[in-house]
Parts: C-alpha cells; sequence; structure tokens
C-alpha cells in the first residue's frame, strides 16, 4: 500500500512550537521566583530607610515615601544586574529545565539542531516534543521565599515599627539649624508680634500675650544682627507652634496648623510659610483692609443695602424663608451688571450696609469668579464662618437666569437635617439668629469685596436686609 | 532537496536499530556475565569505529567477550596470538608462490589480520615490528604487501588485550601506537554475587555462547549513525576546555596537573571522547550527547592517553580519577 513519505520538517516543525512555548512560560516564572526573591531584600532595604528616616525626624509620609523608593530601587536593581549577570535566554532555560528534570541536555540539543539535519536529529525533535508536554513548569522553577532574607525582613520591619520611639531618644535635627539662616525676617515676627499682641489684648488672653511678647524679643534680637534675619530657629518654631494652637481653637485635627507646624518646623521655608499663615489668620479685618494694597477707588464702605450707619446684618435673617422658581426674590439683570460696573468703575461706595453671612465650603457662584471657591477661601477660614450652630452659613449652588442668578440652595446653620434640593425648588430651613455676627463685607479683602459685590451679594436676597 | 530530506520511516528505523543494540547489549550479558561495563564500552568502541585495548588478569573472561562479540554480530572471528617471535608476515599475510594452470607465480595469501573482528591476543608479546604492522592495519584499514595495497574488510574492528601483571619480557606499546586505540577497556575482577552466577553459568551442563543479533551491515550503518548525533554546544566546550585543563604546560591549569602529568589529552583523545559519547547516547536509546555520556567516555577513552611523570607514578595517582576530578569541574560550570 502506497503511503506518502512525510519529512522531519513536516513532521517536527509543529510539534516543536510548545517546546519554545513552554521555555517562554519557564522565563516568566523564572522572573517571577526572581522578584519574590528580591522582594524580602527589597522589603529591607525599604523598612531600613523608613526606620532611618524616622530616626533622623523626617515627617511618616516622607518617610513613607523614602521607604517605598527604596522598596522599588532595590527591586528594579537587583532584577536589573540579574539580567546582566544572568540573562534568561531560551538555551539558559532549556539548560535549566534539563538539569532539573534530568533530561541529559535534550532541550539545548534540540534548540541547536534543526530537524532536517539527519535522522538523529529528526528522532532528537521529535523525543523532546514528546517530553516537553510533561514538563510542569512550576515544579522546574518552585517559588518560594528563602528564609534568611525573610528573617532579616522581620528584624527591619521590627526596627521600622520602633523607629518613630527611637527617633525621639536620639537628637533632633533641629538644633543643627539653630544658629543659621532660617529665611525669616526680624520684619515678619515683629509683624506676627504686633498682631499676636492685638489679639491677646482682644481676648484677654495672657498666655498668647506671651508668646507676642517673646516674638517681640525674637524680633528685636533679630533687628540687632547685621542681615536682620532671624537664626533661632528652634525658638521660633516654638513660638509659631504655641500661636498656632492658641489660634486653632475649632478647626478639624486635620486641618489644624498646628500639626502641619509640628511637622515641618525643621525646615527654614516651612517656618516662614508657617509665620505668613499665622499672619493671616491673626490679621483682623480691619487691619488687612488697611494694610493690603486696593483696588483702585475701593474703600471700606459697605457695598450693598442700607445707608452707612444703619446696623448691619447682625441677627437678621429670619425673614429668609424659602424662595423658588415661583416666589423667588432675585437681583435683576440689570442689577447685577450695574453693581457689576459700579465695582469695575470703582464706584462701589453706593454699595451699602451689606454684609455676606456666611457660606459654606462648597458654596459657589455659578458662573461668577466664585465659582467653586468656598467660604474658606472667601473668609481664610471655614471654620470660623460656618461653624455649626454658630455661623449664618448658607450653601448656594445656583445658576443663571434671566432675572439673575436663581438660588437653588440655601443651607440655614441650625437646621437639624442636611436639606437638599427637591424636585429644583429650593428648601431652606428655618432662619435662626445666631450670635456671631456676620462678616461685612467691607472686611472681605479687597479681591473679594469686588466680586462679592458684582455677582454674589445682590443674589441674595438676605443680604439686603 | 527534499528527498535527502529525514522521513518518519527513517525515524521509525533509527529507533527499531537502536533496539537491536539494546538487544545485543543483553545478549553479550547473558553470556559474560558481571562485566557490564566493559561490555557497554566494547559496544561503544565497535560502533563508534574504534578499536580497544583490553587490559585485565588471566581469567577474567576477556577471550570470551570478544569471542561472544563475535557470535552476536556475526563479524569474521580472528585471534592472533602474539609472541616474541612473531613477525608481520605472519599477521598481515605474505605473497606465496603458488601453482595456477602449471605456471608458477606468485599471489598474496591474507594473514589472519584479515578478518573483521581481531584479537591480537597479548599484543604487548610482540617486537615493536609486528605491533607496528598491526597498528598500521588499525589505522589505515589497509595492509600493503610487496607494494600492493589489500583493503581490509569493513567492519574492521581489533581488540588488543595485554596482561598487566606479567611484563618481563615483554614490549610496551609506545605512546604514539597507544593513542591509537579508541578505549582501553579495563575488565575487572567481578562481584560476589556476579561470580556466583557465573560459577553457576560456566560449570552447568549446558554453556551459552550467544546468538546472533546484529549484522556487520548493522554495525556499518550504526557507525554511520553515531556521526549523525548531535550534540550541544555547552557540552562540546566543556570537553575542550576539559582537555585543555589536561595539559601541563598551562599555567592556569591545577596544580596537580602541572606537577604530575607528563602528556596531556590529544585532540585525537578529545575526538575520541565525543565520539564515545555519541555511541553511548544511541546505546542508551537517546538522539543526543549528555554531560553523563560523556563523562562515561572520559575513562575508556582517555586513560591510556594520559601519561603521568615519574613524580606522578611515584605518588601511585590515579589517571582515571584525575580524569573525572577534571571533567567534574568543567561540567559543572555548564550547569546553570
Amino acid at each position: 500500500m502506497w503511503r506518502r513519505k512525510v519529512s522531519v520538517t513536516e513532521m517536527t516543525t509543529p510539534t516543536f512550537r510548545p517546546v519554545e512555548r513552554k521555555l517562554q512560560a519557564v522565563r516568566a516564572r523564572v522572573w517571577r521566583a526572581r522578584a519574590v526573591r528580591a522582594a524580602p531584600w527589597s522589603a529591607v532595604a525599604g523598612a531600613s530607610a523608613f526606620s532611618f528616616a524616622e530616626v533622623l525626624g523626617r515627617p511618616t509620609s516622607t518617610a513613607l515615601g523614602v521607604g517605598a523608593l527604596a522598596v522599588l530601587t532595590t527591586l528594579t536593581v537587583t532584577l536589573g544586574v540579574w539580567r546582566l549577570v544572568r540573562p534568561v535566554s531560551l538555551a539558559w532555560l532549556a539548560r535549566l529545565v534539563e538539569t532539573r528534570l534530568g533530561l541529559q541536555e535534550r532541550l539545548s540539543t534540540a534548540l541547536e539542531v534543526a530537524p532536517q539535519n539527519s535522522v538523529v536529529a529528526a528522532a532528537l525533535h521529535r523525543d523532546v516534543a514528546a517530553r516537553v508536554t510533561a514538563i510542569d513548569v512550576n515544579a522546574v522553577v518552585p517559588i518560594r521565599v528563602a528564609r534568611r532574607p525573610s528573617a532579616v525582613f522581620l528584624a527591619a520591619l521590627v526596627l521600622a515599627v520602633i523607629a518613630p520611639q527611637l527617633g525621639g531618644w536620639l537628637p533632633r535635627t533641629v538644633p543643627a539649624v539653630v544658629d543659621g539662616d532660617v529665611g525669616v525676617s526680624a520684619a515678619s515676627v515683629r509683624s506676627l508680634a504686633e498682631l499676636a499682641a492685638r489679639a491677646a489684648e482682644d481676648r484677654s488672653d495672657p498666655h498668647l500675650a506671651a508668646v507676642a511678647r517673646a516674638l517681640r524679643e525674637l524680633a528685636q534680637e533679630a533687628e540687632s544682627r547685621p542681615d536682620g534675619v532671624v537664626t533661632d530657629a528652634e525658638r521660633l518654631g516654638e513660638l509659631l507652634t504655641a500661636l498656632d494652637r492658641m489660634t486653632a481653637n475649632g478647626l478639624p485635627p486635620g486641618l489644624r496648623p498646628a500639626d502641619r507646624v509640628a511637622d515641618q518646623h525643621t525646615s527654614p521655608s516651612s517656618l516662614s510659610e508657617t509665620l505668613q499663615a499665622l499672619e493671616r489668620r491673626l490679621a483682623p479685618p480691619e487691619s488687612v483692609a488697611d494694610d493690603e494694597p486696593r483696588g483702585p477707588g475701593l474703600t471700606d464702605r459697605p457695598i450693598v443695602g442700607s445707608p452707612p450707619g444703619e446696623p448691619s446684618a447682625e441677627g437678621a435673617g429670619s425673614t429668609n424663608r424659602a424662595t423658588g422658581p415661583v416666589d423667588g426674590n432675585y437681583a435683576s439683570r440689570e442689577r447685577l451688571q450695574e453693581l457689576a460696573r459700579q465695582a469695575a468703575a470703582e464706584r462701589t461706595q453706593e454699595v451699602g450696609a451689606a454684609a455676606i453671612i456666611g457660606a459654606s465650603e462648597d458654596a459657589s457662584a455659578g458662573a461668577s469668579e466664585l465659582a467653586g471657591r468656598g467660604s474658606q477661601e472667601l473668609f481664610g477660614d471655614a471654620a470660623s464662618v460656618a461653624r455649626p450652630g454658630e455661623s449664618e452659613a448658607v450653601a448656594v449652588q445656583d445658576d443663571e437666569s434671566e432675572d439673575g442668578r436663581r438660588v437653588n440652595l440655601e443651607v440655614a446653620p441650625d437646621a437639624a437635617d442636611p436639606i437638599t434640593p427637591q424636585d429644583g425648588v429650593v428648601v431652606v430651613g428655618d432662619w435662626q439668629p445666631t450670635p456671631l455676627p456676620s462678616v461685612s463685607a467691607s472686611h472681605l479683602p479687597y479681591e473679594y469685596r469686588h466680586v462679592a459685590a458684582a455677582y454674589f451679594l445682590p443674589s441674595q436676597r438676605t443680604v439686603e436686609r | 532537496m527534499d528527498e535527502h530530506r529525514p522521513t518518519t520511516e527513517d525515524v521509525a528505523t533509527l529507533e527499531s536499530d537502536l533496539g537491536l543494540l539494546a538487544a545485543t547489549k543483553r545478549e553479550i550479558a547473558s553470556v559474560v556475565v558481571g562485566q557490564d561495563e566493559a561490555i557497554e564500552q566494547l559496544l561503544i568502541a565497535l560502533i563508534s569505529g574504534g578499536h580497544a585495548l583490553i587490559e585485565g588478569a588471566p581469567g577474567l573472561g576477556k577471550t570470551l567477550l570478544v569471542r561472544t562479540l563475535a557470535n552476536v554480530t556475526g563479524l569474521e572471528y580472528s585471534r592472533i596470538q602474539f609472541t616474541p617471535d612473531l613477525m608481520p608476515a605472519d599477521v598481515t599475510g605474505t605473497m606465496a608462490l603458488v601453482y595456477e594452470d602449471g605456471k608458477a607465480t606468485t599471489r598474496f595469501q591474507p594473514g589472519p589480520l584479515f578478518a573483521q573482528l581481531v584479537l591480537a591476543d597479548e599484543i604487548n608479546r610482540a617486537t615493536p615490528k609486528t605491533q607496528a604492522a598491526l597498528l598500521e592495519a588499525m589505522q589505515e584499514h589497509t595492509v600493503t604487501v610487496a607494494g600492493t595495497e589489500h583493503h581490509m574488510k569493513e567492519p574492521f574492528f581489533v581488540l588488543a588485550t595485554q596482561n598487566p601483571f606479567e611484563m618481563d619480557g615483554t614490549y610496551a606499546l609506545p605512546e604514539a601506537q597507544i593513542d591509537r586505540f579508541f578505549f582501553k577497556i579495563v575488565v575487572d575482577y567481578p562481584s560476589e554475587s556476579m561470580l556466583e552466577t557465573i560459577l553457576d553459568q560456566t560449570t552447568g551442563a549446558e554453556t551459552t555462547t550467544g546468538k546472533q543479533t546484529i549484522t556487520p551491515q548493522d554495525i556499518l550503518r550504526f557507525q554511520q549513525r553515531v556521526r549523525e548525533v548531535p550534540i550541544a554546544s555547552h557540552v562540546r566546550r566543556a570537553i575542550a576546555r576539559f582537555v585543555r585543563s589536561t595539559l601541563p604546560s598551562e599555567p592556569a591549569n591545577p596544580a596537580a596537573v602541572r606537577e604530575y602529568v607528563r602528556f596531556g589529552i590529544s585532540p585525537r583523545g578529545a575526538q575520541a571522547v565525543v565520539l564515545a559519547a555519541k555511541a553511548r547516547a544511541l546505546l542508551d536509546g537517546r538522539f543526543n550527547v549528555s554531560l553523563d555520556d560523556v563523562r562515561f567516555a572520559v575513562a575508556p577513552a582517555l586513560r591510556h592517553r594520559l601519561q603521568l611523570n615519574y613524580r606522578g607514578a611515584a605518588e601511585g595517582l590515579s589517571v582515571e580519577e584525575m580524569l573525572l576530578e577534571l571533567f567534574d569541574a568543567q561540567a559543572r560550570a555548564a550547569i546553570p
């Protein structure tokens, strides 16, 4: 019977492809195994770097970043060096497999000879193709974590855990810059001292007064230096921390500047920034209005509402009932445009004794420049304005209409439940007068006054009380 | 070119050939008990196309081994007992005066060398001149008598024996000539259990001589196939480095080599190792050379090629151990 003779090329080539596929699978497994072997050492490096940073007194977030960087760097470098020293070629993989499975150089030989070279080569390829299907990649390259590096890693982990405590025993790095230039001018410190003194006087707070005195002394000492720069960073940091703590009541823990000061007072630039932040916080509205550069023609006169001399908005707002699409009380577009023109033409003196009674952090003014700005940005400190139960916070979510802006939502400060828009209709809770005064528009920094006069204030009925 | 490509039938034939080899090995082992390693080495030398020098004490079955090989392979067998008075013509043959059709004429009368399997018993007892005649035939597979070249019948396989103990009155083979032997097979004493089997088999009423399992044509085909067995580059490299490591003139080589070795391994020795490893792979039913095959071939292929110097001999160093140690060092380096 006639039988077609099948050439070796036909016979072996298709069956030999699985060998290469299998070797590729082994290659992937080899790299995974290498990564696992390198991982404990990388973790050791990361934990060590973290511990080192902690011992040096770096903030935890910084230490974590350094640790993560050390892990990645070590892993990358280790695998890179491994790749250079022991390249994972197909021939190498073949030798690895045949050594571990006792295949007696079958794979590496088969990789080097073509099946059509000879009958023996053809037989070899057929033999290899049959054997390769039984190769268990996991058995060839078992992935296991070595004991010794794991033990070292555990030790490093323990060190990382105790490192923050260890950092307390060791000298901090602050004294190293005590006598250096911390980049804070005497004038800045004196300015802050004066603000603190005024705040202390207002509050009748002797502790704050003491801090103010200490700041004055520090400023005086700096003024005596030729460069007029504060050099005692540690002392300045302590005073700023104290001042920060005394003036940051009511802030949620995450926002307490005291935390940030404590974290950052090893850095001269942070001292400077902290000082400026405190200065902004302590500056009374009058002083801000006095000290800050103003827009041309802007005065301290009230912007909207009653004529000067009349009582301002304290206690007002009880009439601020719900305003919806039907019975809403809006500023007209003409009025808005007029106010905008007045602001632009620096003729804001016509704006009366209006007041912004408050805004929550997410208050926005639609298309105005205030869009996306919350009261924190407006007033510098959200908590002092929108403090629950005290402030007359109004959340404004609005859109433009022909009549001006439609107020979709106002939130009364004492509303028991969160008020949400219902079917597009404004829902407003009962308005209760609060003991805290609203912030007079005239006390705002000029840039906000300008914007408020143009867009924000006229849209709210409450400001026209 | 396609018609030269091996086919599935060729592969099937090869696989059945390997079965023949294994059957041959079993058949010899059933007659010559307890000498499995020597049998394997003998078959390797046979299918590699080399000649072997068998060394062993009297009575260990050297002659039986060769005779059994002749029986199972169907090779024309001839035995030459070498003695000091043996002349070259006694081995190669001579021009004899014969009468044909009433006329006297000379005709070549082939000597006992003209066989396919020649047992040159106690080769070291013949004079160097006679040894040289044999060795020339081994090398060239031809004998020149009276200016006429006579070809040996293929396959041509010479097995020479020598007794390591009775060296008085012998002519030791010079290094250049001993190098022509592909293998030096050492027949060792059998173990106790094997000895029992030998006693049982050889002193009974029936003795076996072995039946033919392969033909001379099969052997010629094997000799061709052996050279086709592929060898991986890292194995080849390990052999080359190993051979280089036996040279006493290389400063980087181990101190023992530089101190105790007189001559290292020649390229012919390296060739013998590779060929023997290839043959061993086929004998083992595989189609490629492994490091194990090479290691197996190192001792029989090189033990008579590595010459220790006087100090090495005086220290009683084992050539085999030194060779295996040197090879293992290179083989380890080849393993990932």
